[in-house]
């Protein structure tokens, strides 16, 4: 039986990896004793997959995990099991039961969610603000340069990565962004290309980002990668 | 003071910030009430080493068992972090509330090995200590320190008020009730620090004078006030079943070197290897009943979800029921896909065979510790192998389908010649030889056999038959590595050695006195600090600041006549000198001793001593002989 759940991985886990937090999430599993499969081989391990990593130093709102167990149980038993052998930082918000060889979340996932808490060396009014949002997203390209470890620098072209943006709040935008396999924007990119446009905008902290969410695109819309129009097809 | 958001806005900018964020799975978080006496757990290196450390994690939860006390752990940063909580003003915190230490009525040191002692003087620094427990007023912690390098801690005694000696479990907590009581009833530290001092297994060196002769030859360490002890006797558990263990480990979010459960299925050994501090200090041998192992492996593996559980001694396989306690465990845990390790495995093929019984789920490497390489120098140290099993176990290991084994020796073990050195060359390539051998006879998928082969320098230590001897010095351990370096050659060989200069300064701490408190101080103010990571370690350093004081290295590795007074011939660890006398001088013919617990007992003299006997599980036990 296959789930795919929603969690959060929020302050007191911050600065762990994505491969530290599958491992955390394997812990978690034995602790709540659920009835895990594993995977086949030399090495067994507690079949879990995950969807595009998180940056490290980063929260989220929305990431999403597949879990195989070999009995049946009820979504709400599963959850609360995970939640009470869990730091409370990682908390399971939800699942459904997904068919068995459903695309991988790595596979589906293409779009996430940011937001930038930013802050103004002056104060801004809310209109400006939109104006400069505005005035951000329209431009024709947003250059700038990756820094990639092990291998060289090289200047990458964000506007096309950036499928949308809105003022969330005062100082919170919202950014709708590529991510996977095909191209992604970090959000650290996104708060230089605003600093470097707009000196009133400091320089973006990862303490000042949230990860919303994980989506699925299609036709122009997004969905949860557990939406029933993505495990249906 | 609590840092937590001074460290919450400058984490980001550090590498690994994981190692200062504590929040893991099992943490204790007591409240700060004003009776509770506030401990500072602290290890002198950072996060992946200290989490690993076995003894602190029973002292953490031992100690946060009792309601009037609570413990937190302190992890020393690594250099990045260091200069950044030097530039924003962050004093040294603890992982659970981020309160500096100065908040701390405690700050407690393990000693685990010598070449950390400067770490903890920039431990103390960091924390806004004065280093020198004379320059600390009331105002701050009680600094205190045990662990395994604590019998001899001379070089540390001017920054440390207090020594607990022995094994926590028998009275750290009265121990910090009592001084907590002390505290609540505002007795000055001085008296503070008499009355703990009549404290079984304490040691407060500002009690104990020492005394030295013209040529600078200790004469005498004896108390400076009446009533203070003049020996100091080890404090020991008398039944493991009865001794607290936790179950309920910390599970951290990052690696860590030793992450898995592990169980302590004995304490002690009596193998009376002549050069191992660990064979002669922690006797005699108690052995936890395997009900009460597998009681502990439950509940461990349930708390903390871990996949791998190591069973843990000095020789885990001289259990007496080692057999059907790894069957029961593999067998237990093999549905839930646990892997089960061995640590300290013999060399023989009795181990292999155990080795490869447990290891169903997933194999881990094999190491064998032959420790030298001729049979004459191997009933030197009375090391009880002979070439015979170690083949047999090579045999058995690579017939079994592992193709990389490590080897572990010696060099500089007294009486050694050319000749075993040769003997470890010769070992090597017999052991790397047969494995050829079988993987090309074999129908099997083998990999291409590696023999690692590490190599270490012996440094003489207190409480051992050795404790006299005269280390090599610096030529003679280059000559030596010289020649393995130049005959461990070729596909197939990896050969590792110590940094000899290292193993010096090891040599120096381990056998040294309080003269040498000025030179850690200098050689700290020079910037030693984590000098058990390569990248931070820096001998010339040391060898500066020995000029600068004054201080002949070579006055404390020399020979040390048996008359001699010993720079912790205060303490009484339960083994007779004269038994340790004994076994030198059997050692130099070569004379072999028998381990009592399957022969007759050895005139150690720990059971009369300490009233306590071995505690074996799978045999009778012996009769105790005069």
């Amino acid at each position: 039986m296959l789930f795919r759940i929603k969690f959060a991985k929020r302050e007191g886990v911050r600065y762990i990896s994505h491969l530290q937090l599958m491992n955390t999430i394997r812990r978690i599993a034995r602790r709540a004793q659920l009835p895990v499969a594993f995977s086949e081989g030399f090495n067994p391990h507690i079949k879990i997959a995950m969807g595009p990593p998180l940056a490290v130093g980063l929260v989220s709102e929305g990431e999403y995990l597949d879990l195989e167990l070999v009995e049946e149980m009820e979504i709400d038993e599963l959850l609360s099991a995970l939640n009470n052998s869990s730091p409370d930082a990682i908390c399971f918000l939800q699942a459904k039961i997904i068919p068995e060889g459903i695309k991988s979340l790595s596979a589906l996932v293409d779009t996430a969610v940011y937001l930038l808490y930013l802050e103004f060396s002056s104060e801004i009014t809310k209109n400006k603000e939109q104006q400069m949002l505005d005035e951000f997203i329209s431009e024709e390209s947003i250059k700038i340069i990756r820094h990639r470890r092990r291998k060289k620098d090289r200047e990458i072209d964000l506007k096309p990565r950036i499928y949308g943006a809105e003022l969330s709040a005062p100082g919170i935008w919202r950014f709708s962004v590529m991510t996977g396999s095909r191209g992604n924007v970090r959000p650290e990119e996104i708060g230089r290309a605003l600093s470097d446009k707009y000196s009133c905008i400091r320089e973006l902290s990862p303490l000042e980002v949230l990860r919303e969410g994980l989506f699925v695109r299609q036709d122009n819309k997004i969905y949860p990668p557990y939406a029933e129009k993505i495990i249906r097809g | 003071m609590i840092y937590a958001d001074k460290l919450k806005e400058n984490l980001y900018k550090i590498s690994s910030p994981e190692r200062y964020t504590g929040n893991e799975w099992n943490q204790i978080n007591k409240e700060w009430f004003p009776d509770r006496l506030k401990i500072g757990l602290a290890f002198p290196d950072v996060y992946e080493i200290s989490m690993s450390h076995l003894g602190l994690k029973i002292l953490y939860h031992l100690l946060n068992k009792q309601n009037n006390l609570l413990a937190e752990r302190v992890y020393a940063p690594w250099t990045d972090m260091e200069k950044m909580m030097r530039e924003n003003n962050i004093p040294l915190f603890s992982l659970e509330s981020k309160h500096e230490i100065k908040d701390f009525d405690v700050f407690g040191f393990t000693l685990q090995y010598e070449m950390s002692y400067t770490t903890i003087l920039n431990m103390l620094d960091l924390a806004g200590l004065p280093l020198r427990s004379k320059d600390r007023g009331e105002e701050y912690p009680l600094v205190i320190a045990g662990g395994a390098t604590v019998f001899n801690p001379e070089p540390l005694t001017p920054f440390i008020d207090l020594f607990f000696i022995g094994e926590a479990e028998t009275g750290i907590s009265e121990l910090m009730e009592r001084y907590r009581e002390y505290r609540l009833h505002g007795l000055p530290r001085d008296q503070i620090l008499r009355n703990l001092s009549k404290i079984p297994g304490v040691y407060v060196p500002r009690f104990y004078d020492v005394q030295y002769d013209e040529a600078g030859i200790l004469k005498e360490i004896k108390p400076n006030l009446d009533g203070i002890k003049t020996k100091i006797k080890r404090q020991v558990v008398k039944n493991l079943n009865e001794a607290f263990y936790p179950t309920d480990f910390l599970v951290p979010y990052r690696d860590i070197v030793h992450d898995r459960v592990v169980i302590e299925i004995a304490r002690g050994c009596t193998r009376s290897c002549r050069f191992c501090a660990a064979g002669m200090v922690y006797r005699p041998v108690r052995e936890r009943s395997k009900e009460k192992i597998i009681e502990i492996a439950d509940q461990a593996l349930a708390s903390t979800g871990y996949d791998e559980i190591s069973i843990s001694s000095l020789s885990t396989v001289d259990y007496t029921q080692i057999e059907d306690l790894t069957s029961e465990m593999a067998d237990r845990y093999q549905a839930d896909k646990v892997s089960i390790s061995l640590s300290s495995l013999r060399v023989d093929q009795f181990s292999v065979d155990l080795a490869k019984e447990v290891q169903k789920v997933r194999k881990t490497g094999l190491t064998f510790a032959p420790e030298a390489g001729t049979q004459r120098l191997r009933d030197v140290i009375n090391k009880g192998v002979n070439e015979k099993d170690m083949l047999a176990a090579a045999r058995s290991a690579f017939e079994n389908g592992w193709s990389r084994l490590k080897l572990y020796f010696m060099i500089g073990l007294p009486t050694e010649t050319e000749e075993d050195l040769q003997g470890i060359v010769d070992l090597v390539y017999r052991v790397l030889d047969l494995g050829k051998e079988i993987r090309k006879n074999t129908k099997k998928n083998m990999k291409r056999i590696q023999i690692s082969v590490g190599v270490s320098t012996f440094v003489p230590k207190p409480f051992t038959p050795f404790q006299w001897v005269k280390m090599a010095n610096k030529s003679e351990i280059e000559t030596k590595q010289q020649f393995l370096r130049d005959n461990l050659k070729g596909r197939g060989i990896k050969f590792s050695w110590n940094d000899p200069q290292l193993s010096l300064l090891e040599g120096l701490l381990a056998r040294g006195d309080r003269r040498l408190a000025p030179l850690l101080e200098t050689v700290w103010k020079k910037g030693s600090n984590l000098e058990g990571w390569g990248e931070h370690s820096n001998p010339d350093i040391w060898f500066e600041a020995l000029e600068e004081h004054n201080i002949s290295i070579d006055s404390y590795l020399r020979e040390r006549d048996l008359a001699e007074v010993l720079p912790w011939e205060q303490f009484d660890v339960g083994v007779d000198r004269k038994f340790l006398a004994k076994e030198y001088r059997k050692s130099m013919s070569g004379e072999l001793t028998v381990d009592c617990r399957f022969d007759d007992c050895t005139g150690c003299a720990i059971c009369g001593n300490f009233e306590i006997d071995l505690e074996l599980v799978g045999a009778d036990k012996n009769v105790i002989q005069d």
